[in-house]
């Protein structure tokens, strides 16, 4: 079975804006973003990867400016890199005007497979954006019913304390296949918080469309350990089953935290073995159409 | 176990992010991430859940009858009490708590669920009395009301008005109100504050007067009824309402007067939407803008809650029940601007008026009341600055508003698609 990083991003500060990546000296929720506030190429990506398995990945929007010049950036990437990225999720504005217009644009790029627009990524900024007021927004509702109609799947990002409102919303529309980005940020590993983050996850987990992405962890602690994440990664393995997660580094951002051999030793570790093909390759090529 | 409600993830206005969970109507626990169940749960990440509103001044008796008969010409207080006097014989029970009643749906909208209104005695019907008397029960399961009994015309000066006051106090009327500023005299003033302080001591109430709201700094009741708050053991159940006056004294008394106010455990309302037009209307320039010395009377540990007073009467021709217009207005006029007095503002439309009104059950806090409520910001200054929508209201453990959020859509070329107006500080550029 071929091993894939289902998410990852790469950026160009010279091809693509990211405004994000230039605002410097702002701190993130996942820490100091300065790291990474430079160019991050597929040959730094593959070396990374390759030494530990990886044959092919999914590349995840990173918010662009421009989401369209990104994507087809990304398709470049790959035209000149087979399987690397092997397929791409797009950012997509799906409660705008021009959701539709937007969606058969990126429809004609080979890669693309999703969308990604995230609706929550820490309280505080989600304090500053706004973005989880999607959840109440009948165009988004609309955008992601249309998203479903041509094919694509959706990578959900959001925390904990949204999980009952938009499990409401994902379950309207059960025909869109849908990706859990980071096993739903669990910001709070306290005993009690990861408690609380189960109670609100398996809401997502009795929908049958979704899939549940091992990644991202390292966002929320600096010095995490095995041990630290293993509760976290059993968890989304009982609710969604083996048959239903996928690994992804979240790479480069989870650089800032660990090596990429550290987070791939780790979830082999806590991954039973005899589901290591479905976790760390099947399910992907089979969601992302690999 | 099971709660009856779970609010996730809202900021307290500490700005620590907690779970509140709800139980028989009682806030049963407010923890980072809690682990329990629900029979509803109601999610907010980023917002502010805030302790209820509370406005401690209001005239819900002639709220909402703005025009009728007629509208404020001038602008003036004296005109206003005029006018009130042609609406008065006019009025019907029914006609009063109509108008009482959807004012009170606008307050619950706005999660204001505890109001002090003073009510006029200077009717020999005592009409108003028995509608807001009849409004209080119909509204007690989401809104707290308190009545004072208000001499409107003067306890001396209007025949009658102290029997009637009595009487109110007979049919059940919590709070004995008071005008000494408008008795015909000086001492008239001063002897209605010991007589109405007498009487509320004997009868174990509360006491809020209306006292030197007026340009006139030689108005020193509060001097009085600081007094008689010591000499009859009324700590903590006396509130001066207005004092206005105080603007206009001279620094020196000030200096000697606050300490008094303090020591007596007098409360103060300022009522700065209502101060700002009513007061100053004799001056030419410079004109006198009529707020009492609100940063100088909580330096001196004195309790100063701000009070919205009137809502569409013959006094006030705007107001919606939004207590965040008042701390807005406050703000500005007593120029308390910097980030801790900004908080101040907040705290002084519900906190403070909490304890003003003697309502120590309400409150962020495990084993009081449930009662809050969720806005669409971040935090309380952000909340002054926006005014925001309430998106929930929970009054005694029940939902009793809400309101969906509902961003402005942009339709700009190049631009985002919708605009919040939130503070932009964190999160620049947002994506990953």
């Amino acid at each position: 079975m071929r091993r894939i990083d289902a998410h990852h991003h790469l950026w160009d500060l010279e091809k693509v804006d990211y405004p994000w990546l230039m605002a410097r000296g702002q701190e993130r929720f996942f820490g100091d973003p300065s790291p990474i506030q430079r160019n991050y190429p597929v040959s730094e990506f593959r070396s990374g990867a390759e030494a530990f398995g990886i044959e092919a990945s999914v590349h995840i929007q990173v918010g662009a400016s421009d989401p369209m010049e990104e994507a087809r950036w990304v398709q470049s990437i790959a035209v000149g890199n087979p399987m690397w990225p092997a397929a791409q999720v797009a950012f997509c504005d799906l409660a705008s005007e021009s959701t539709e217009a937007d969606l058969v644009s990126l429809s004609e790029l080979p890669t693309v497979r999703g969308i990604r627009q995230i609706v929550g990524r820490s309280a505080k900024e989600d304090s500053a954006t706004g973005t989880n007021r999607l959840l109440e927004d009948p165009n988004f509702e609309k955008g992601l019913r249309m998203a479903a109609g041509f094919g694509l799947s959706f990578d959900l990002q959001l925390i904990p304390e949204l999980m009952h409102r938009s499990a409401e919303l994902f379950g309207r529309i059960g025909d869109l296949p849908v990706a859990l980005c980071h096993c739903g940020s669990p910001g709070d590993w306290s005993a009690n918080g990861l408690r609380s983050w189960k109670r609100s996850l398996r809401n997502l987990a009795a929908l049958p469309q979704f899939h549940c992405k091992l990644s991202g962890l390292g966002m929320f602690r600096v010095g995490w350990t095995t041990e630290d994440i293993r509760p976290i990664v059993e968890t989304c393995l009982e609710l969604f089953g083996s048959e239903r997660c996928m690994f992804g580094s979240n790479f480069p951002v989870d650089s800032l935290r660990s090596s990429y051999g550290a987070i791939m030793s780790a979830y082999e570790d806590i991954v039973p073995p005899g589901d290591h093909d479905a976790v760390f390759g099947a399910n992907a090529a089979r969601f992302y159409r690999i | 176990m099971e709660f009856d409600l779970l609010l996730k993830g809202a900021n307290l206005p500490s700005g620590d992010v907690a779970d509140i969970a709800v139980s028989g109507g009682t806030i049963a626990a407010i923890e980072r991430s809690m682990d329990a169940e629900a029979r509803e749960v109601h999610e907010y990440p980023g917002c502010l859940v805030a302790p209820p509103f509370i406005d401690p001044h209001f005239h819900m008796d002639a709220t909402l009858s703005h025009g009728i008969p007629r509208v404020n010409a001038s602008g003036t207080l004296l005109e206003g009490i005029s006018l009130w006097g042609e609406l008065k014989p006019l009025l019907t029970v029914e006609a009063v708590k109509s108008r009482a009643l959807d004012y009170c749906d606008w307050a619950v909208s706005m999660g204001l669920l505890a109001i002090r209104t003073h009510v006029d005695v200077c009717d020999d019907r005592l009409l108003a009395v028995r509608a807001l008397k009849e409004v209080q029960e119909e509204i007690a399961a989401y809104i707290d009301l308190q009545l004072v009994a208000f001499p409107q015309d003067g306890l001396y000066r209007s025949p009658g008005a102290r029997e009637n006051l009595l009487r109110a106090l007979d049919l059940g009327v919590e709070v004995v109100g008071g005008i000494p500023h408008f008795e015909l005299t000086m001492d008239e003033g001063r002897r209605s504050v010991t007589d109405l302080c007498e009487i509320a001591a004997e009868r174990g109430l509360m006491v809020d007067m209306h006292c030197d709201e007026t340009d006139d700094p030689h108005s020193r009741h509060i001097e009085q009824l600081s007094l008689e708050s010591r000499r009859l053991g009324l700590e903590g159940r006396v509130t001066g309402s207005h004092l206005t006056s105080m603007h206009s004294m001279d620094n020196y008394y000030v200096s000697k007067l606050l300490p008094i106010i303090a020591e007596s455990g007098v409360s103060v309302i300022s009522n700065p939407l209502v101060n700002i037009i009513v007061q100053g209307q004799h001056d030419t320039y410079p004109k006198r803008r009529g707020l009492t010395r609100v940063p100088d009377m909580i330096r001196q540990g004195i309790l100063v809650g701000w009070g919205q007073d009137c809502v569409l009467d013959p006094w006030y021709s705007l107001g919606c029940a939004e207590m965040l217009d008042v701390a807005l207005m406050g703000l500005h006029l007593a120029q308390m601007t910097s980030e801790r007095d900004m908080r101040r503002c907040f705290s002084m439309v519900t906190t403070e008026n909490a304890r003003i009104m003697g309502l120590n059950d309400l409150g962020l806090e495990p084993g009081k009341r449930a009662s809050f409520a969720v806005l669409d910001a971040s935090d309380p200054v952000e909340a002054i600055r926006l005014r925001p929508d309430r998106l929930l209201v929970v009054s005694n453990g029940k939902v009793v508003a809400r309101k969906a959020r509902n961003p402005s859509e942009l339709l700009i070329r190049g631009r985002p698609s919708s605009v919040t107006r939130w503070r932009p500080d964190a999160a620049a550029g947002a994506d990953p």
